[in-house]
């Protein structure tokens, strides 16, 4: 007997309602997320639905959706908070032509500090869904700097002192995998890993996402997407470009994949995203894939 | 002391005893998996959810994102949690109380096996990979332990053991830091602040003038960060590289303690080692040295450097990153594969340095010849001798 089969389910089903088809692996690491308090870093491919799950988790929870990018370089002025300096300088200007003076207190006080999405995910009242989006391209030193947030849900400001969550907010880290993460930021998440769907479940993924496309046609673009993942790209297909591509083919007026490769290699562009795979993906390639001949 | 506290309340109703939650994180831990006292109590506590009325398949996927951290244990996962808690389930397994046969050491069982696997008919290829170019008389007239390739002389002792401890490894560390100090740092798009440096950095220059009313500044400067580069390591432990691969793996341990490096090995297939190298334990080394023991030809370079290079749970390349490839180079994959591979992986802005073992078979088979201009350095690697002498180049 499995007791919690009936809080799996509808985790499942509410994402599913907010348009993300999960299986009971990710429904189930979701749930402990939710439920342990703990960020959950999810790694795979790009386009396999990293981002889309925050994005679905934030309608489901019905929090606020507060994304931080992360890129090289990224600092906590970035992430975190800023003081606004042009302000800090004009308070101090507009006191001297007063002839007053300027408590540090006044100008280093909450008033002068830009919120940046760590911050505000933070300071929620109503708690939020926090996305650090592809973690693995900032640096060693923010990635140290992230361990105080996630593990204790707090900051620490040197003006002001330490700031605490309000309530506790769902965090979500994604990961391309272009650099290995540190140990000590994988051991506070928990961690999922997210594959390419099998041809089934991306047929139900397809049918969700595009449901004005032909039965058919989304069967046989599940299936044509799975063969080409096979191949030997540079750039794997993900999910989202499965989605596009499908959309596609309904925008050509299609029921079904055309016997015509032509038809098929004019819309491969949203498949096929490097010159390499470009030239690559030959049209014997895309004849054996659609079982031509 | 609070984590103990926890593992007696909430253990006291569960059907799974403690013992059994711990023994199975050492298991964890015995394959590679990290494992904290706090990943164990969070075991326990999911246990503790709907009064522990749960499927093993519910507890197995509870369990999985708590102790996975990476791609390759998610994927170890399913066989170890199976492997432990449903023994019996695992083909070809007996259970077997009590000792019933004399116990044999991890070298005796490579050594039956072996002698096995050449007696019986279909079993590991006997020769060497092939080598586009015939050179098969100089072969047999000069084949000691494989067949093959690179194994025709013994670069070091027979000795597996000691030779992994510390004490032994002096001299591969005096090359890991002669690499290390003249590994040149390759600059990044990052910053970092520097008096030395040429550049104002605005914000902390701004911030500064908040201490004059905005009247005085301070100049804060910043140059332009470097880094040292990541080393992947590739060695070949097939057949033909048998007497080369175990101190080639010596070699890469001493590197792992002096460098930033992860290190794979590969024949048919391919298996990261760099947590294993770490480790100071002659057991662990022993299992190390089964991977050495070359029990098989058929080298796969191509599809296993791409493996490497390119999967998920394989290699994070980047134009920082120098591979190093240790292999005789003869490969049963299509020539043209080596070439692919190696293109893609130049394609991302990586150094590639090629160690051979053995001059007389270097460049020897086509796939080589056809990688010789992408490949930025060749060395020659046979002996510690060559090793120190050919690290020296290395930038």
């Amino acid at each position: 007997m499995d007791a919690l089969q009936p809080k799996i389910k509808k985790i499942r089903s509410d994402l599913f309602h907010a348009g993300y088809l999960c299986d009971e692996q990710l429904a189930g690491s979701v749930y402990l997320a939710l439920t342990l308090q703990r960020p959950l870093l999810i790694e795979g491919d790009a386009g396999v639905g990293k981002t889309e799950l925050a994005h679905a988790l934030s309608k489901v929870t019905s929090r606020r959706l507060i994304r931080l990018q992360c890129f090289e370089g990224l600092d906590h002025h970035d992430a975190v908070y800023e003081w606004n300096y042009g302000r800090q300088l004009t308070e101090i200007r507009l006191a001297e032509s007063k002839s007053e003076s300027v408590e540090s207190a006044t100008i280093y006080s909450e008033e002068f500090l830009i919120k940046k999405p760590i911050l505000r995910a933070l300071q929620d009242d109503t708690g939020a869904v926090l996305l650090v989006d592809e973690i693995d391209r900032s640096d060693d030193a923010f990635e140290a700097y992230l361990l105080e947030a996630l593990s204790e849900y707090q900051v620490s400001i040197p003006e002001l002192g330490t700031v605490s969550s309000v309530v506790t907010p769902v965090v979500i880290l994604t990961s391309n995998g272009t650099r290995d993460l540190s140990d000590a930021l994988r051991r506070r998440c928990l961690y999922h890993f997210l594959d390419y769907p099998d041809v089934i479940r991306e047929t139900e993924i397809l049918r969700l996402k595009v449901p004005e496309a032909d039965l058919n046609l989304v069967n046989q673009a599940a299936q044509f997407v799975g063969a080409l993942r096979k191949e030997d790209l540079e750039k794997r297909p993900g999910i989202a470009e499965a989605i596009d591509w499908l959309r596609a083919l309904t925008l050509f007026g299609l029921r079904e994949l055309p016997d015509d490769i032509e038809v098929i290699k004019q819309s491969l562009s949203c498949l096929i995203k490097t010159a390499r795979d470009r030239s690559d993906v030959s049209d014997d390639t895309v004849r054996r894939i659609i079982g031509g001949p | 002391m609070s984590v103990t506290i926890r593992f007696e309340e909430s253990l006291a109703d569960l059907s799974l005893p403690t013992e059994r939650i711990v023994a199975f994180c050492d298991y964890l831990r015995e394959n590679g998996i990290r494992t904290s006292i706090q990943d164990a109590s969070l075991l326990v506590e999911v246990l503790g959810f709907c009064d522990g009325a749960l499927t093993s398949r519910r507890v197995e996927q509870l369990w999985r994102p708590i102790i996975c951290q990476s791609v390759r244990e998610w994927r170890l996962w399913p066989r170890l949690f199976n492997a432990f808690w449903f023994p019996q389930t695992l083909k070809g397994s007996v259970r077997v109380t009590g000792t019933t046969r004399r116990s044999t050491t991890l070298q005796q069982a490579i050594a039956k096996s072996k002698s096995m696997g050449e007696s019986a008919p279909g079993g590991p290829p006997q020769t060497g990979d092939n080598p586009a170019c015939s050179d098969q008389e100089n072969f047999s007239k000069t084949k000691q332990k494989a067949t093959g390739g690179a194994s025709l002389t013994d670069p070091s002792t027979e000795d597996t053991e000691t030779n992994w401890m510390p004490a032994d490894l002096a001299l591969l560390e005096r090359c890991a830091r002669t690499v290390r100090s003249q590994l040149l740092k390759v600059p990044t798009r990052r910053w970092s602040v520097s008096d030395r440096g040429r550049f104002l950095n605005l914000r902390k220059t701004t911030q500064s003038m908040l201490r004059f009313g905005g009247d005085g500044v301070i100049p804060a400067w910043q140059k332009q960060r470097k880094e040292t580069p990541n080393i992947v390591m590739a060695i070949d432990v097939s057949r033909s590289m048998e007497t080369y691969a175990e101190f080639y793996l010596r070699l890469a341990r001493a590197f792992s303690r002096w460098l930033p490096i992860r290190v794979f090995v590969f024949h048919v297939q391919s298996a990261e080692v760099t947590e294993l190298l770490l480790k100071d334990n002659p057991k662990m080394h022993a299992k190390i040295n089964t991977i050495a023991a070359g029990f098989q030809g058929g080298t796969k370079i191509a599809s296993n450097l791409k493996r490497i290079c390119f999967d998920a749970d394989g290699a994070r390349l980047t134009r920082r990153t120098r591979l190093w490839i240790f292999s005789d180079g003869y490969d049963t994959d299509d020539p043209t594969a080596l070439h692919n591979v190696m293109r893609r992986v130049r394609g991302k802005g990586v150094t590639i340095d090629w160690f051979y073992p053995n001059r007389s078979v270097a460049g020897m088979s086509r796939c080589i010849q056809l990688i010789k201009p992408l490949v930025n350095e060749w060395h020659s690697a046979a002996n510690l001798k060559e090793i120190q002498k050919s690290v020296t180049s290395l930038k």
